[in-house]
């Protein structure tokens, strides 16, 4: 029969104590695809890494073009605040509030247009068309895997 | 003269006129005049009665007009929306403005947007399978929004 001390017992809890909130840190890690694309009204292709959102817009909204301006892929803990630069100037920023199971909560600011909450399953795509860029709309779509 | 040449002079009045036709050269040559006119109206109208006017084709062309008018309009405010779009996202923002609010709180069936705030500019949301669409529908804002209590250092 083994026998645990009482030095055995300190550790393993003292191991508990370290382990567990890096684990529920490494939980909640988000990471999120954030792409800044233009529909513009004038002629040209759509990028092969927009295929998905031409699929997405085609049917609701005229454009001639869809062109990826930024692409970029943030990974942030709950409550931490990314950042990214549009275009245009404005910011956009994101922050996870909770993430449990497939769902995640998340605001979203768009600077000088919108803000908002979003709950959203594992790489569920939510875009925001919002501020005139050019002869179009900047589109940012959002792409989180957690 | 023009009176007396279309029969419509009866008794005096009649004479009167036949008596300064014979004395006037002056108004025989009205006279002339007037039925030189006549000629030329006689040839500009068909011989046959003109038929009820069909004014439709004249009316849906005007109001095809007014529909393409209406349409710019709608299109200057969504700028890349197609047309059906475009109507059933005023449809929701005229029920939106009907109600009082505007995606404020969550909209039956919208399990995405939760909550948004576009500072009283009217945004359509539309809903997929596996995505969704935010879309503000006056785009341009340049101001800087004054907003984003969840981004407060």
């Amino acid at each position: 029969m083994a026998v645990v001390s009482r030095r055995d017992i300190g550790l393993w809890v003292a191991l508990l104590l370290v382990a567990t909130p890096a684990a529920a840190q490494h939980a909640s890690l988000v990471r999120l695809e954030i792409m800044v694309t233009h529909a513009s009204s004038t002629p040209g292709p759509v990028d092969p890494g927009a295929a998905a959102l031409h699929r997405q817009l085609r049917e609701d909204f005229r454009y001639e073009s869809l062109r990826i301006l930024q692409l970029e892929t943030l990974r942030l803990r709950v409550d931490e605040i990314g950042k990214m630069k549009l275009p245009n100037g404005h910011w956009v920023r994101v922050r996870p509030l909770s993430q449990a199971g497939d769902r995640l909560l998340m605001a979203v600011e768009v600077e000088g247009s919108l803000a908002t909450d979003l709950r959203l399953r594992n790489h569920r795509r939510v875009s925001i068309g919002s501020h005139r860029y050019k002869d179009g709309t900047l589109v940012i779509t959002f792409k989180p895997d957690f | 003269m023009a009176a007396w040449k279309d029969g419509e002079l009866g008794g005096l009045a009649a004479r009167r006129a036949a008596r300064l036709l014979e004395r006037s050269a002056e108004a025989r040559r009205e006279v002339e005049a007037l039925g030189a006119v006549g000629a030329w109206v006689r040839e500009a109208l068909p011989e046959e009665p003109l038929a009820d006017p069909d004014l439709w084709p004249g009316l849906s062309t005007g109001l095809a007009a007014v529909d393409a008018e209406r349409a710019e309009v709608a299109e200057g405010r969504g700028w890349l929306l197609r047309p059906w779009t475009a109507s059933v996202a005023l449809a929701a923002v005229a029920v939106a403005l009907v109600v009082g609010l505007l995606i404020q709180t969550t909209p039956p069936g919208y399990d995405v947007v939760q909550w948004l705030d576009s500072e009283g500019v009217p945004v359509m949301v539309l809903d997929g399978p596996d995505d969704t669409i935010i879309w503000v529908l006056e785009p341009g804002n340049e101001e800087t929004s004054g907003g984003g209590s969840r981004f407060a250092a």
